[in-house]
């Protein structure tokens, strides 16, 4: 169960189950947000740095495992990347104000939460649908983290064309997803797809 | 949600968006729910795309060193038997402790007074924006051994150390001067308008947002704030708008995007007067009027130097220095049409004099060149020349030796 500002676990049972906690929720929450901070900061050490703030941040709050913990990390790590994006800005948001954002929008989210195990497996079947060339670019852009430059020239095609083809495939990915979860919410990706043009 | 956001918000994640588009769209994505649905969907498939391609990280370290930094409170209790070994195992959480602040620690503040989110800190820790006070400074020695002397109202971040990026530094606002520890890693100060690299050395270097172009000119949309950088000791690279600027030991100079200001709306001018009858040219022997004089203001439109930077760089031959300021012909410009310039000297501009190095073989085609100080004298006609000009003139020139034009 989710709690927030719980009572400080002061007995020597719970301060245990409070270690305990730090294993579960790393096991089940620290590839997503780091690969949620990555995507946006673009830099795998600094994302590694700021998924520490987040579940730091998770500790001093009083989360523990449990239904609604994946929709506050993932909320939690959504401020937390924005924040270091705007860090350049005048007025970056202060640690006080990401904690309220973050508890606001905690207490709004509700709901069935899907598994990210259960979505990395689906994302892993509809990878292997797709053909030799659509894949090739993907572990170019994600597993070497190549530049777009260097895959166009690789390709041969122009970095447009490579932008425009990511585009799709994460449509494509995205519903297919949905589809193996039996998840809805297909209308708006099926629209999107027909907006971006035939394959 | 439109295909649009949609594209915008693949731009963002793709690192392509470019920096108003940026702002716009994190702003919308604090104000609209739907975008913020929207991005975090994008988000979820582009962490599981990173994860199905990525490594699988060390769970149980992960685990261990976030237990290390969680509030006291939260951590584990040392069971009672334990106590028996406490001897022993201060020792080993010692070095632990040692271990963990070496990952943590960035250094500590040696003067004035420095606060985290606003708690004032002793030690200053990686990755947070460290703020000084609005009214008064504070120091900071870094574990390498350099030293951060912050300016009232400044704020800095500290990375950890990697050797992708070195020993990193962000000002944030504000200005620090920085005397660089000499280590392996190269040490870098990256701001918002630009990046100073240096390997060991001594610098300030200050944001402006209130600074003001010359006379005559304004700041370009498009610049960011303008950034004043100075050498006290050693060298260092600035990295601004994509150009490299080497400066040396006495440099000073401010970055900026400057542009020409332009002419207010057009008077419409009065018709013009019938046309008076031709009158021919006196007779005399004076001399022909002189030519409109050229100053550094009026740069010829085939100059080489980076338009962007407020501080430019020439390069060409010296045509004379006198009362009036050094007079530059344009290399590769001899002859009828050559172009030639009077800039004015700045205070305290320095010479640099290019000799080659005693070790230099005398058959060597390009031999190792090192620099003296030299004086004003030292710039004779016809010596090739760099000149590094501010705003007031020439602040710096390099004398590459005689010339071969």
């Amino acid at each position: 169960m989710l709690r927030f500002g719980g009572k400080p676990a002061d007995d020597g049972a719970g301060r245990t189950a409070a270690g305990d906690d730090v294993d579960v929720l790393v096991r089940a929450h620290w590839r997503e947000v780091h690969a949620q901070l990555t995507a946006i900061v673009g830099n795998a050490a600094t994302a590694e740095d700021l998924a520490q703030e987040v579940f730091l941040l998770a500790f001093r709050k009083g989360l523990r495992p449990g239904i609604g913990a994946r929709t506050w990390f993932r909320k939690t790590a959504r401020f937390i990347a924005l924040n270091e994006r705007r860090r350049k800005r005048p007025l970056p948001m202060e640690p006080a104000d990401i904690e309220r954002l973050c508890d606001a929008h905690g207490a709004r989210s509700g709901g069935a939460e899907p598994d990210f195990e259960a979505e990395l497996a689906a994302l892993k079947r509809c990878l292997a649908d797709l053909n030799e060339s659509d894949r090739r670019l993907l572990a170019g852009r994600y597993e070497r983290r190549d530049p777009l430059e260097r895959i166009a020239s690789a390709e041969g095609q122009t970095v447009g064309y490579l932008k425009q083809r990511l585009f799709r495939l994460r449509l494509k990915l995205r519903a297919c997803v949905k589809k193996r979860l039996g998840a809805g919410g297909d209308d708006e990706l099926g629209r999107l797809q027909a907006d971006s043009g035939p394959d | 949600m439109n295909l649009e956001d949609y594209r915008r918000i693949q731009d963002l994640i793709d690192g392509d968006a470019a920096p108003v588009e940026r702002d716009r769209l994190l702003d919308r994505l604090e104000r609209d729910g739907e975008t913020a649905r929207e991005f975090e969907e994008s988000l979820a498939i582009e962490g599981l795309l990173l994860a199905a391609h990525g490594r699988e990280p060390n769970l149980a370290r992960i685990a261990e060193t976030l237990r290390a930094r969680m509030p006291a409170r939260r951590r584990l209790a040392v069971p009672g038997w334990l106590a028996a070994a406490a001897g022993f195992a201060i020792a080993v959480l010692g070095s632990l402790a040692l271990a963990e602040r070496a990952r943590t620690d960035a250094g500590r503040v040696v003067g004035g007074g420095l606060s985290v989110a606003g708690a004032a800190i002793a030690r200053v820790p990686y990755g947070e924006i460290v703020r000084s006070g609005a009214a008064s400074g504070g120091a900071i020695r870094l574990r390498d051994g350099s030293r951060i002397a912050l300016g009232a109202g400044s704020a800095v971040i500290v990375r950890a150390p990697n050797p992708a990026e070195g020993r990193r530094v962000e000002l944030l606002d504000g200005e620090g001067e920085f005397t660089v520890a000499a280590a392996p890693l190269p040490f870098s100060v990256w701001t918002e308008s630009g990046r100073i690299v240096v390997t060991g050395t001594q610098f300030a270097v200050r944001l402006l947002p209130d600074w003001r172009p010359s006379e005559g000119n304004e700041l370009a949309p498009e610049s960011p704030t303008p950034m004043e950088v100075a050498v006290t000791r050693g060298s260092v690279r600035v990295e601004f708008q994509n150009n490299e600027y080497p400066m040396a030991s006495g440099d000073r100079r401010v970055f900026a995007v400057e542009r020409t200001r332009r002419a207010p709306p057009a008077v419409p001018e009065p018709p013009p007067l019938p046309a008076a009858p031709p009158v021919a040219p006196p007779i005399t022997d004076d001399p022909p009027p002189p030519s409109p004089r050229t100053d550094w203001n009026d740069a010829p439109p085939n100059w080489k130097p980076d338009d962007v930077a407020l501080v430019r760089q020439l390069q060409g031959f010296v045509a004379g220095n006198g009362d009036a300021g050094l007079s530059l012909k344009f290399a590769g410009r001899n002859g009828p049409d050559a172009q030639t310039v009077t800039l004015p000297w700045a205070e305290n501009a320095v010479v640099w004099v290019e000799e080659p190095a005693f070790n230099a073989a005398p058959t060597d085609t390009a031999p190792t060149v090192r620099r003296r100080r030299g004086t004003p004298e030292d710039v004779r006609a016809g010596t090739r020349v760099t000149v590094q000009l501010g705003r007031y003139g020439i602040n710096s020139i390099v004398v590459h030796g005689a010339s071969t034009e």
